[in-house]
């Protein structure tokens, strides 16, 4: 499942990095595959309360993008930190900056508007600092633990970017290769569905909202600078349920990282049992947003997902004016059953 | 006459069905792969009437401490493989190594795939043959069922003696049981039931077999640490009056073979 959603990041990853030739690179680095690319200057819209501002594409600039997959399985690797060192021609470095996560119309990645000086040889610095979320899976979860660095040299010949359009433009065309991706996490939502105790899908907006219900589950945290294992939630009743929460695009099916989730189960009564933050959490095949919750007893709920606008920008003025307002589902008789696994 | 021989009977019976040195009703989950579980076992008999047979000299239970070291090693998701090291402190005297035992446990499917979750479980017993000569191989079936905080749990016992003098007779029954409050992480509490039934043909009624209700508390004071405690009462002449259990283990992940090699 995860390999399926690799293989269609792979294809989005492989033109990206073509289109962008000879300002491309690509390398492995610890766990993970790092491809960089130099492009025109981006223009974004910028969420402000309930709409999205665009903000114009700086002239003189150029975009730095940084995209990171998973080393094994090729998914993309969600809210991380990434920080960039630029050095030119004369290896003088230009600048450091913070690359943030952006929503791209074909592949999300790290990215920012950077001023070259001149044409020649560029030196990029990646940085990715350990991502503190959740995990899954009890072998392979705790990954992505150690401070990464990669280096990647590529030639620009104009540091400007002054007769490229933006790559969002051309991306914007490839809703194929978009949609690949999101019909690959489809497939995998519907194998969890499998599995889970319940679980379906509603639209709302901008957003096709997935959620499953499963017995409370062990994870790793973040825990005074490393990973542990909370075995505790099989270890006890405290939690006997794992709510999870997968806002996806509703355009192409991409799941959608970085955001706010907050779930409400209320009981077959109307009374509310409670109100929670659902969290990001890393899944060896199913990236969720999801937490353990206690329930006084099995049975039927109702679900409600409230799910707030990214913070993040927006890139392609055409495709990005998305995600403005938030998104809300509710989901009735969802089945709950008690347990610990 | 007739008493003397059936009370010989008896008691001869109570030596050869298994003395239970160590209280513990096993559960379905197994160490994760690669987990292991180092275990310090003690029992305590502080009031018995019966007697037992050690290194060859009957000798009053009353006042035997027991231990076990164990080191459990998950094997695969759903195996695992233990050793025991068991040893014996008759009142007065020094600990002596009495035997050893391997385990494997094995947990069909997954959680709440079935109406219980069950587990096979295989243990074999080699003695010091000072101690005694009977080598003995012990099953069981773990079944076990969650409903909402409580856990119920059962393993229907057979044992049989492989060697030694005791070889060739019937297998002895046993069942154990428990029922667990788990609301809670830091503090569980349950009520525990061992019962001997005797040999399978065996002629003891209720009166001759043994039977132990013993509640117990289970305590997670850190991390990985689970320790339990337990008071059981015999309810039959066979059984020790008052035995006082303590098991004490901690669970880590340190010794996965990948991470003996991660950098």
């Amino acid at each position: 499942m995860a390999a399926l959603q690799g293989k269609a990041v792979g294809a989005a990853f492989e033109w990206e990095l073509s289109h962008a030739a000879p300002a491309s690179a690509r390398l492995r680095a610890g766990e993970y595959e790092i491809g960089c690319t130099l492009t025109a200057a981006e223009g974004w819209y910028q969420p402000d309360r309930a709409s999205l501002t665009w903000h114009q594409a700086p002239s003189g600039s150029a975009h730095l993008k940084v995209y990171i997959r998973d080393g094994a399985d090729g998914r993309l690797v969600p809210d991380l930190q990434v920080q960039a060192t630029i050095s030119g021609p004369d290896e003088r470095q230009l600048l450091t900056t913070t690359l943030p996560f952006g929503w791209y119309p074909l592949l999300n990645a790290y990215g920012e508007n950077v001023r070259l000086v001149r044409p020649g040889r560029h030196r990029v610095s990646i940085t990715i600092l350990p991502a503190p979320y959740r995990r899954h899976d009890p072998y392979n979860g705790d990954r992505f633990t150690d401070r990464v660095t990669a280096v990647v040299e590529f030639e620009v010949s104009d540091p400007a970017f002054v007769n490229s359009a933006p790559a969002s433009d051309a991306e914007t065309a490839q809703l194929e290769l978009a949609r690949a991706q999101g019909n690959a996490y489809s497939k995998t939502v519907d194998a969890m569905f499998t599995q889970a105790n319940s679980g379906a899908r509603q639209e709302s907006g901008d957003y096709l909202v997935v959620y499953a219900v499963e017995y409370a589950e062990a994870f790793w945290h973040y825990h005074g600078g490393k990973f542990q294992y909370t075995a505790e939630a099989e270890e006890s009743a405290t939690t006997n349920c794992h709510v999870e929460i997968a806002p996806v695009d509703a355009r192409t099916g991409r799941f959608l990282s970085g955001l706010h989730v907050l779930a409400t189960l209320t009981n077959s009564d109307g009374k509310e049992v409670a109100t929670r933050d659902e969290p990001f959490m890393w899944h060896p095949w199913l990236y969720h947003y999801g937490e353990n919750w206690r329930v006084p007893h099995a049975g039927r709920y109702k679900l409600t997902a409230h799910i707030d606008p990214p913070a993040y920008r927006r890139f392609g003025k055409e495709a990005g004016r998305r995600f403005a307002a938030p998104a809300h589902a509710t989901f009735e008789n969802v089945t709950i059953k008690t347990g610990q696994k | 006459m007739r008493i003397l021989a059936v009370g010989l009977f008896v008691c001869t019976a109570a030596a050869l069905f298994g003395q239970e040195s160590f209280y513990r009703v096993y559960q379905y989950e197994t160490p994760l792969h690669g987990w292991a579980e180092p275990t310090l076992w003690t029992t305590y008999i502080p009031r018995s009437n019966n007697a037992y047979s050690h290194y060859g000299r009957e000798l009053p239970r009353e006042g035997l401490i027991a231990h076990s070291a164990e080191f459990e090693y998950g094997i695969t998701d759903h195996a695992s493989l233990s050793a025991y090291l068991d040893f014996e402190d008759p009142h007065g005297r020094t600990p002596q190594f009495t035997r050893g035992r391997i385990e494997t446990r094995y947990h069909i499917a997954q959680p709440y795939e079935h109406f219980f979750d069950m587990a096979l479980y295989a243990e074999y017993y080699i003695p010091n043959p000072a101690f005694s000569r009977n080598q003995e191989v012990e099953t069981r079936l773990i079944l076990q069922k969650d409903l909402n905080d409580f856990r119920v749990v059962m393993n229907p016992i057979l044992t049989e003696t492989t060697t030694g003098p005791g070889g060739g007779s019937n297998p002895e029954l046993a069942f154990a049981g428990g029922v667990y409050y788990r609301r809670r992480l830091p503090v569980q509490f349950g009520i525990e039931t061992y019962n001997n039934f005797g040999l399978i043909g065996g002629p003891s009624g209720f009166t001759g077999q043994r039977h132990v209700i013993m509640p117990v508390v289970e305590f997670r004071p850190a991390r990985g640490w689970v320790w339990q405690l337990g008071v059981g009462a015999g309810l039959t002449g066979p059984s020790d009056k008052v035995v006082l259990k303590s098991i004490l283990y901690y669970e880590f992940n340190a010794i996965r073979p990948t991470q003996l090699f991660h950098h």
